[in-house]
């Protein structure tokens, strides 16, 4: 479609959905204050039910963990689908990596960085750990403090050098830890069929709102899910890494 | 609605055509950055903090990461 025509086309689109979309706008509830009926239902639902602070956590953990153990599963098969396209080939070697090698002065990092490095890795490491751990009672949870411990792996490579990323993040460590997180979360749901509540039921002890251990399942899911995610993430970067630093085909 | 977030939304809508508009995929890499953590904001304000969370970890750190990995290997430069 040469360019002039399609342009029209966008323009002519723009304008239909910007007279759907600004009465639609216009009809929505204002900012802060609506008086939405899942809200209402959900809050009372998440504190007294089930004694968690953080209606989002018990939602996703909870009242729809059956979505959750469903993200799961996607993440899972992006993992296993990254790391069979990015396998080693016949025709492939696996080297030492390149940068490294040929331009060792150019490859390392300044003394500065790594200083810097050293603190904020272990810094961002505990802040994720804490947002699974707390994920129940303030704003985080497992999914976020698995991205945030996974960004702090990341940074182990950017702010020092590819040998300390690879020991860390080194796959035939990895996917079974995350394998093994993901069969733990659906262990934790099929206790819930056993007791006859359902799958994925909240069968522990419910505790007192705002204390660590109270919603029952939800912390329980949430470090399962963080540890998941952690590695998931983790094994994915690592096999990109590779590919990009070490794999060299002929 | 109060100009926090006005603003804060117009920021979003011009990271979001600047990051569009970056050609070269080094660049848009880094664009790509700015943006995860212009929407972050917006998310703060607009009292979503796991969202923000979220966000900030993957658009700013996983997406420009995987992407200079990706370039890098591609172009067969120094990463």
């Amino acid at each position: 479609m040469i360019p002039r025509a399609r342009l029209l086309l966008f323009f002519v689109g723009a304008i239909a959905v910007g007279l759907l979309a600004v009465p639609a706008f216009g009809a929505l509830p204002a900012l802060g204050h609506a008086g939405d009926l899942v809200g209402d239902v959900l809050v009372p639902l998440s504190v007294e039910a089930r004694r968690t602070a953080n209606t989002v956590t018990a939602t996703m953990f909870d009242m729809r963990a059956i979505d959750t153990v469903g993200e799961e599963a996607i993440l899972f098969a992006a993992v296993a689908g990254t790391s069979l396209l990015l396998r080693i080939l016949r025709e492939e070697r696996e080297e030492e990596p390149e940068i490294e090698a040929r331009a060792p002065q150019v490859a390392q990092r300044s003394p500065a960085v790594r200083l810097v490095g050293v603190g904020l890795v272990g810094l961002l490491a505990l802040v994720g750990l804490t947002m699974f751990a707390q994920g129940h009672l303030s704003p985080g949870g497992g999914f976020q403090g698995g991205v945030v411990v996974a960004g702090a792996v990341l940074l182990v490579y950017l702010l020092h050098d590819y040998a300390a990323f690879d020991a860390l993040a080194d796959t035939d460590r990895l996917e079974p830890v995350e394998g093994l997180a993901i069969a733990a979360m659906l262990a934790v749901g099929t206790a819930g069929l056993l007791t006859g509540e359902g799958f994925l039921a909240n069968v522990l002890p419910l505790g007192d709102l705002g204390t660590l251990p109270s919603g029952g399942t939800i912390p329980v899911l949430n470090v399962l899910s963080g540890v998941a995610v952690a590695a998931g993430i983790s094994i994915i970067l690592a096999e990109f890494a590779e590919q990009t630093l070490r794999v060299r085909g002929d | 609605m109060n100009l926090l977030l006005v603003v804060s939304m117009l920021a979003v809508a011009v990271v979001g055509t600047g990051v569009v508009l970056t050609r070269d995929p080094l660049r848009q890499a880094a664009a790509a950055g700015a943006f995860g953590l212009v929407m972050a904001v917006l998310f703060v304000l607009l009292r979503a903090p796991d969202a923000a969370i979220s966000e900030i970890a993957v658009g700013s750190v996983f997406i420009p990461g995987l992407v200079l990995f990706a370039v890098a290997k591609t172009r067969g430069e120094d990463g």
